[in-house]
């Protein structure tokens, strides 16, 4: 996936502004990331847990997920990991449910499912596992008027991004990428800043092409500093 | 089933809008929507959230239920699948399934990303 540094996200901002906002996540921030096609190295969910997932939910006290997203989850660890989260009291995690919206609520889901579902592999006709979390995550945080959906797969960032071009009914809704998040993290030493930049490397700076369209990870950093630069004394960096 | 007619939508707003002598910064203040926003509904190029569709209908005075319309269903694909078929034929027919949508969704993207040049 390719990084862009060529301005500031106005949802990373506001979220830096007040982390207490509901972020709805896709499955790929909760599942570690697996590119052995590429390389050998391997993150396990429990060194992932570390890393990521328990910086991230010290961090935002208002996750949330879609029941689609819980779904791809069913028997692999990160399951047991948004169940406790789920569980614990106050929740630390909640889940979005298409059986809590209205006739009417239902009705416009139906309408931005069906516009975003043909730019995705996603049919609702046939239900089919393809992309299905992020078209329902996406259609109903659109609908309730949640902002941010936070994930680390382009299309679904295309869909947000391109709303207006495309017309994909998601025009309220605001994209955090990955890299985002992985920046927030180092800059409030809410998490390992070795651990982060491991993960930026696996994640966007692996490859030959990924090498050759992204910058390293001294480049992001200093990069991602200009473009917050201005936010300084509200950021607490 | 039932989806939100944006050409209803854009009717009403914009007849009400103009009935009532409101521009559509003024529609904009009172209903919390974003004048550009307002202007895009009035080109059906804009689904609101429902907090912006009942503000919208509480200010304008129309029936939420009207700007919907009924749209058929039909899908070639779900005639495929059987319950008669075997696992592995349902394995295949699944196969063949992600096959189309991912070149249905290629072809989709590639008009999107045309239409986006076309108009730059």
């Amino acid at each position: 996936m390719k990084i862009n540094l060529t301005h500031p996200n106005p949802a990373l901002i506001s979220i830096i502004e007040n982390p207490k906002q509901m972020i709805t996540l896709d499955a790929n921030f909760l599942i570690p990331p697996d590119r052995s096609r590429i390389t050998k190295r391997s993150i396990g969910f429990e060194q992932f847990k570390k890393i990521w997932l328990d910086p991230i939910f010290s961090a935002f006290p208002n996750l949330a997920i879609h029941e689609s997203v819980y779904d791809e989850l069913v028997g692999i660890s990160a399951q047991k990991y948004v169940d406790v989260k789920r569980n614990s009291k106050p929740p630390e995690i909640i889940v979005h449910k298409d059986s809590s919206l209205t006739e009417i609520e239902r009705i416009l889901r139906d309408t931005i499912e069906s516009k975003i579902a043909s730019l995705t592999k996603y049919d609702p006709m046939i239900d089919n596992k393809d992309d299905r979390g992020e078209v329902k995550s996406l259609s109903f945080i659109a609908v309730k008027g949640l902002l941010y959906f936070a994930a680390h797969d382009n299309n679904a960032i295309q869909l947000i991004e391109k709303s207006e071009e495309w017309s994909t009914g998601l025009d309220n809704v605001q994209a955090i990428k990955m890299y985002e998040l992985i920046y927030y993290l180092c800059k409030n030493n809410l998490g390992s800043k070795t651990a982060m930049k491991m993960l930026y490397k696996y994640q966007y700076y692996l490859t030959n092409h990924e090498k050759s369209i992204n910058p390293s990870w001294g480049d992001f950093s200093s990069n991602m500093d200009s473009l917050y630069e201005l936010n300084d004394t509200t950021l607490n960096f | 089933m039932k989806v939100l007619s944006t050409k209803k939508l854009a009717k009403t707003v914009k007849s009400l809008r103009e009935s009532k002598g409101l521009t559509k910064e003024k529609l904009g203040n009172l209903t919390g929507i974003n004048r550009i926003m307002i202007g895009r509904i009035e080109r059906e190029n804009f689904t609101p959230s429902i907090i912006q569709f009942e503000a919208l209908s509480n200010v304008l005075g129309f029936d939420l239920t009207e700007m919907f319309m009924e749209k058929e269903g039909t899908n070639s694909f779900v005639a495929l699948r059987s319950e008669t078929l075997s696992d592995s034929e349902k394995e295949g027919v699944e196969k063949l399934f992600t096959m189309m949508l991912s070149l249905r969704q290629q072809i989709q993207l590639r008009r999107s990303f045309e239409n986006e040049s076309n108009h730059a």
